[in-house]
């Protein structure tokens, strides 16, 4: 695992029981777990002084290991050696490998979120509605059903997506939907054979 | 009923009413490149020259023929309704008729213009999807998530512009890229499929029957 000098050297510190007593050492280790385990727009945990300036420090390094560690998809045992690398005493090393063992999945989510991706639709609603007249004239008696569907969508900045289609249309994009779902699901038998 | 005019509209076809049938031809033909969105300022500059008027007073013209069309059609007035009308506007006689030819041949026309008036939501047009296997990105190395792209398009014009593009594209189509996972996939798919059967039950065809 590549760690920057500035990383490596606070995470020496941080497990240097000489330096870095057992209380600091534990505030710094929850602090991080509630940091990733805060949702978006929560603040997170600020130290106090006259020891911030250290927390902080050995906070961060401990915060991009912890990252680090899952965004790479490194195991328990390559984390468990770059912390005895550090000079880390054998309990500090496990509680800390319990730790990140226990919020993996919460810190995979997180990252999944970042980075550059089209809206995600999480939902979607329709109306059915049959026109009868409006300010442009006679409706085309022939158009008959006409539906408003929107799309709730996840990373959009322009909110939900609405369009109308008629009940053909709506069928042609049922029938591409089920051609999706098909082969999605094709695929996963061949994954997982049940 | 007979067709009847504001005192506004009357006073802006004026100019129109002093002309012989060959101008008012011309003037039929830019209402209908009005209608089309394919009017070029210049058209009103090189008319005002050759009529002797201002720029300004011809497109007030083409813009009355194009209300006082509009207005007949909305009225659903026949042939006879529209010349009775012009006779009674002091159009000359060759005028009336070129007047109620304007109207009979371009009634598709006037009709596509007054749809694209009314409300307009984005329109469906197709839908293309992709079955994907999210590998890593720069923010998670090392996974296997499937993800399903959709290309979604949608019709923003009206029908008498899409007609226009040369190109073949269809006028304005928008393509938006979605993405959804197997799960939202699936529940999608189920609810447009209720919204499939709400058309096919009893109460619906009842409310089709009764607009019929």
């Amino acid at each position: 695992m590549e760690l920057s000098p500035e990383v490596s050297s606070a995470l020496r510190l941080l497990g240097d029981a000489s330096k870095t007593d057992n209380s600091t050492y534990q505030a710094v280790l929850s602090a991080v777990s509630a940091d990733i385990v805060a949702g978006d727009g929560q603040q997170v945990s600020q130290p106090q002084p006259p020891t911030s300036g250290v927390v902080s420090y050995c906070h961060a390094a401990l915060t991009t290991l912890f990252l680090e560690s899952v965004r790479g998809g490194h195991s328990t045992s390559v984390v468990t050696s770059t912390l005895e690398d550090f000079m880390w005493p054998p309990d500090r090393v496990n509680e800390a490998i319990k730790k990140l063992d226990s919020h993996w999945s919460d810190t995979q989510t997180r990252l999944s979120s970042l980075g550059a991706f089209p809206p995600h639709i999480v939902d979607v609603d329709w109306q059915l509605k049959y026109e009868v007249r409006s300010s442009g004239g006679e409706v085309d008696k022939a158009r008959g059903a006409v539906y408003l569907v929107r799309l709730h969508l996840d990373g959009s900045a322009n909110g939900p997506l609405t369009f109308t289609c008629s009940l053909a249309q709506l069928t042609h994009m049922v029938t591409r939907l089920k051609q999706a779902t098909r082969a999605v699901q094709k695929h996963t038998l061949v994954i997982h054979p049940v | 009923m007979p067709l009847t005019i504001s005192e506004d509209l009357k006073a802006q076809l004026s100019l129109l009413t002093t002309q012989n049938a060959s101008v008012l031809q011309e003037f039929c033909r830019l209402a209908n490149q009005y209608y089309r969105q394919e009017i070029n300022p210049k058209i009103y500059n090189s008319a005002s020259n050759k009529l002797g008027v201002q720029p300004s007073q011809v497109e007030d013209a083409v813009r009355a023929l194009v209300f006082l069309l509009i207005h007949c059609t909305k009225a659903k007035a026949s042939k006879l309704e529209v010349e009775e009308l012009a006779t009674s506007l002091n159009f000359t006689k060759d005028a009336v008729k070129v007047l109620a030819d304007a109207y009979t041949n371009n009634e598709g026309d006037i009709k596509e213009y007054m749809k694209s008036m009314g409300v307009q939501v984005p329109h469906y047009n197709n839908l293309e999807w992709r079955f994907d296997i999210l590998a890593g990105s720069r923010a998670l190395h090392h996974i296997a998530e499937p993800l399903i792209t959709l290309q979604l398009f949608l019709d923003h014009s009206s029908g008498i512009q899409q007609q226009n593009k040369e190109d073949g594209s269809g006028g304005k189509c928008e393509k938006i890229l979605l993405q959804t996972d197997p799960n939202n996939l699936v529940h999608m798919t189920n609810v447009l499929e209720e919204a499939l059967q709400e058309a096919r039950t009893h109460h619906s065809r009842r409310v089709q029957q009764y607009l019929k």
